[in-house]
């Protein structure tokens, strides 16, 4: 692990899962932030150097994938990586076309969404 | 000319072929008949000329004996020779009277001018010995010489000849008499410029003067009329007259007188003769011109007769072409007919035909066409129905005629009988609860039950054919008729569902069977379908697959906070000083897999059923999937030892997530059915064409009869131990549907208390 940590923001609706993956990742040294709105995401895209979005497909007021695609518009934001999480079925093709660069279905498997949160991390644009 | 002769009867036709060849031979032969008389005739000329000639010449000998006889009797008047001049003189008469016996023309008075006529006075003065052996001798001899020069002249009695013969006999006459009348008159200048009375000259010139008379008496019988005119008067008016008139004076008197001096008799008789020369140049000319005449006439004759012959084969020849070609064409003509006939034509017709057997034979024919033709036209009504359409036999032993009518009858309450079936059927179909629907071979549907009707409440007229499609919802209408369709195309039974407009407006969902139908020959009909109202089921299911779906989103956001806390914790207390919490942490990790598998699977086979269930095929290595899918298991699953046996690492084009599902579906199901510590052994093989993998437990195994139902959805085998197990029996269900979608194929093979094995087999994936 670097001495700078990478910063990562998930955006979810519920605040269990939102504080089990801040958990989960600080445990794994990322600096987390977390977010609900689509609002506060942008705010915070704008105000902070983000590594990496973990975004959920469906939060109340605006769709993940609206802001998902809305922020691959955005030359200020499309570098960013953006991982998409759903419980829902057929979310995976929903998601990737609105150019998300990650999905992983929920309940996820640690080790699994840990590896790939690595991979995009590595591998992302600079 | 030809219809006329195509209306003569055969045999005419063929006599005709005989008739002109036969004409020809007759008038060859009539040709050749009359060139053959001809010759004849010409020989027959000769050999009469012959005969006569022999008969002159044995009168010549008779008359020589009798000289010689009567010459020695004047002399020496021995009577004894008397008996052999009485048996000659009886000889040369037997001869005379055979000549004159004969109708000869030549010969015609010959007695006048050969001194015969004399012949009876001359033997009476030999009798009386009246006479000299001198004259006896001269006039012997005198007549002896005309017989010959007789005998030398021309053969008479032919057909060419014939015109000139009384010219050519009379010219020669003339060249005589022109030659004595000479000698004559050249010893009568003699004398007269000598002015010698020489008496035996006289009695030398006597002979010369009796040959000349004699042709002038046989110029007179035989020319013809015209030149003994001209003779005649030539004779009488002319210097012949005083000429003749002076030499009869002479020798009457027998000596010369002072009448002429020598100068005047030499052109006096000069002129006669000239005058006698005239008249025979004339002659000559005459027959000449008449001989040249009769050759031209001749080969004309022939040329025409060549002529006639070569037209005659002209015309023979093209009438038996025609006759020839006109029988032909009438036979081509039946000939070309008959094969119309034969490849199933009718109305054939023929033309100009005769009433013999050709005529006969194109009327059969033609009678075969138009019977044919009746029959078919008799079959077609038949076909469409009109059974009291008659058929006209040909007589008893008409096959076709009888089949037709046999058909027919049979047709006809074949008919009735499927009219009375089809009356029963509809009624039945009527009273079954069910809507039955049929359909023809063009896809044309032709009856609806009242069941049906009743539903949409609309008229058979408006429902049939594609009538009914009208009351299918819009959006359901092109898959509805998509399904009908290539089922009907393949022949192969269907189920479809599709939203019916009732009779009150209400689109209701309906479950259609559709089947083939076919006649007990074999032969297809079209369909026959049935269909049920199944509105409530379908909204049940709708309802419950919504439900489904719903649920298994709710169930999973809990999960995957709890999953991510558990695998957290686990994490956090990894080698840590607590057994205790190590193992729960464990347990409720590999729980809440198994809970998330099962949620998993009860919205998958939703989504199966639905036909919904996405698949994602990517080029894949068996072997790398079962590695990283054993690893996650044995970390879940520590209470057995799973085995992982790769004897081949195939390729294999699939969605690495259902395949994934599948096998920890087999997994999972060898760990929960068999002993805890027991073997799980999964293997990897492949062969030419396909990828398979073994998953091999010791369990509590499947009874035989159930090895085909454990793929079911929801089935549970049952009785006893298993239903103590968890689960919703959709795992196999799944398994099976999976590979399906993958062309595979999933069985087992297992006894009970032995274990199971499930096999799978996956077509290999070749990179072009």
């Amino acid at each position: 692990m670097n001495d700078k940590p990478y910063h990562i923001l998930v955006v979810d609706d519920d605040p269990d899962i939102s504080m089990m993956l801040k958990l989960m990742l600080e445990y794994k040294g990322y600096a987390v932030q977390t977010a609900e709105r689509a609002e506060e995401t942008v705010a915070i895209l704008r105000s902070t150097a983000i590594d990496l979005v973990i975004m959920d497909m469906l939060l109340s007021g605006a769709n993940g994938t609206d802001i998902c695609a809305m922020l691959k518009r955005d030359e200020a934001t499309r570098q960013v990586p953006i991982m998409m999480i759903s419980a829902h079925p057929n979310a995976r093709e929903i998601c990737l076309q609105a150019g998300a660069d990650e999905f992983i279905s929920k309940p996820f498997d640690m080790q699994d969404i840990l590896s790939k949160i690595s991979d995009l991390i590595k591998n992302r644009p600079r | 000319m030809n219809n006329f002769f195509r209306r003569l009867s055969l045999p005419v036709k063929l006599l005709s072929l005989i008739l002109f060849p036969l004409a020809l031979i007759i008038f060859l032969a009539f040709t050749v008949y009359r060139e053959k008389s001809e010759t004849a005739d010409l020989l027959d000329g000769y050999v009469t000329r012959i005969n006569r000639s022999a008969d002159i010449s044995a009168l010549i000998s008779s008359l020589q004996a009798e000289r010689k006889y009567g010459y020695n009797y004047v002399l020496t008047r021995d009577a004894g020779m008397q008996p052999a001049i009485v048996r000659q003189r009886q000889v040369t008469d037997s001869v005379l009277d055979w000549l004159a016996s004969q109708q000869d023309a030549s010969l015609h008075q010959f007695t006048s001018y050969t001194f015969l006529d004399s012949l009876l006075p001359v033997r009476e003065k030999i009798d009386a010995a009246r006479t000299t052996p001198d004259i006896v001798m001269h006039y012997y001899t005198t007549a002896i010489y005309r017989l010959y020069t007789l005998n030398m002249a021309m053969a008479g009695n032919n057909k060419y000849p014939d015109p000139v013969f009384a010219d050519l006999t009379a010219e020669k006459l003339l060249t005589g008499m022109i030659t004595y009348l000479e000698i004559l008159s050249t010893n009568f200048y003699n004398a007269i410029y000598a002015r010698q009375n020489n008496v035996a000259m006289l009695y030398g010139l006597l002979g010369v003067y009796d040959i000349y008379k004699s042709y002038e008496k046989e110029l007179l019988v035989k020319a013809s009329p015209a030149v003994v005119r001209r003779y005649k008067a030539l004779r009488d008016t002319t210097a012949l007259k005083p000429v003749t008139a002076y030499i009869d004076q002479v020798f009457t008197r027998f000596s010369f007188d002072t009448l002429y001096d020598a100068g005047e008799w030499w052109q006096l008789s000069g002129d006669a003769s000239r005058g006698i020369k005239v008249l025979q140049t004339d002659l000559m000319q005459q027959v000449k011109a008449a001989m040249s005449k009769a050759h031209t006439d001749e080969l004309n004759d022939r040329d025409l007769t060549l002529l006639l012959i070569a037209l005659a084969l002209v015309v023979v020849f093209g009438i038996m072409v025609f006759c020839t070609h006109v029988i032909t064409q009438m036979l081509s003509g039946i000939n070309a007919a008959a094969r119309e006939i034969a490849q199933g034509n009718t109305g054939v017709t023929l033309q100009n035909v005769s009433g013999d057997v050709i005529g006969s034979l194109s009327d059969s024919i033609r009678t075969i066409g138009e019977s044919n033709r009746q029959l078919a036209h008799a079959a077609d009504l038949i076909g469409k129905g009109h059974f009291d359409t008659p058929v006209q036999t040909r007589g008893n032993n008409d096959l076709l005629g009888n089949a037709l009518l046999r058909m027919r009858n049979n047709l006809e309450q074949f008919t009735a009988a499927i009219e009375k079936s089809r009356q029963q059927f509809e009624e039945v179909a009527d009273k079954a609860p069910v809507m039955i629907w049929v359909s023809g071979t063009d896809k044309l549907c032709t009856f609806f039950n009242k069941g049906w009707l009743d539903f949409t409440g609309r008229k058979p007229a408006q429902e049939a054919g594609n009538g009914w499609m009208q009351g299918v919802h819009p959006d359901d209408r092109a898959g509805c008729a998509a399904t009908y369709t290539e089922a009907f195309d393949t022949r192969e039974e269907f189920y479809m569902e599709y939203r019916l407009r009732r009779h009150d407006g209400q689109y209701r969902w309906i479950g259609d069977t559709g089947a083939p139908r076919y006649s007990p020959a074999g032969f297809f009909e079209g369909y026959i379908g049935s269909c049920t109202d199944i509105h409530e089921v379908k909204v049940l299911e709708q309802r419950r697959d919504d439900f489904i779906k719903m649920a298994s989103h709710e169930l999973k956001t809990p999960m995957t906070t709890i999953k991510g806390y558990v695998q957290l914790l686990r994490r956090m207390h990894d080698g840590g000083r607590d057994p205790f919490l190590a193992d729960s942490l464990a347990t409720i990790d590999r729980q809440v897999a198994r809970l998330t598998r099962l949620i998993a699977d009860l919205l998958d086979a939703t989504r199966m059923e639905t036909g919904k269930l996405p698949v994602h095929p990517e080029p894949l290595r068996l072997g790398h999937l079962a590695e990283v899918l054993v690893k996650d298991m044995r970390t879940l699953f520590t209470s057995h030892n799973i085995v992982l046996h790769v004897q081949a690492d195939p390729l294999v084009l699939a969605d690495k997530d259902r395949l994934t599902q599948v096998f920890s579906n087999l997994l999972d199901n060898a760990i929960k059915y068999s002993q805890p510590a027991s073997d799980v052994v999964i293997t990897l093989s492949a062969d030419r064409e396909k990828a398979m993998v073994t998953v091999q437990d010791s369990g509590i195994g499947i009874a035989p009869e159930y090895h085909a139902k454990v793929f079911e959805r929801f089935y549970r085998e049952p009785g006893g131990q298993e239903s103590t197990f968890p689960g919703f029996g959709i795992g196999l269900f799944i398994v099976r549907e999976i590979i399906s979608l993958h062309r595979g194929n999933v069985w087992v093979r297992s006894e009970k208390g032995k274990g199971s094995v499930f096999h799978i087999t996956l077509p290999l994936h070749r990179p072009d």
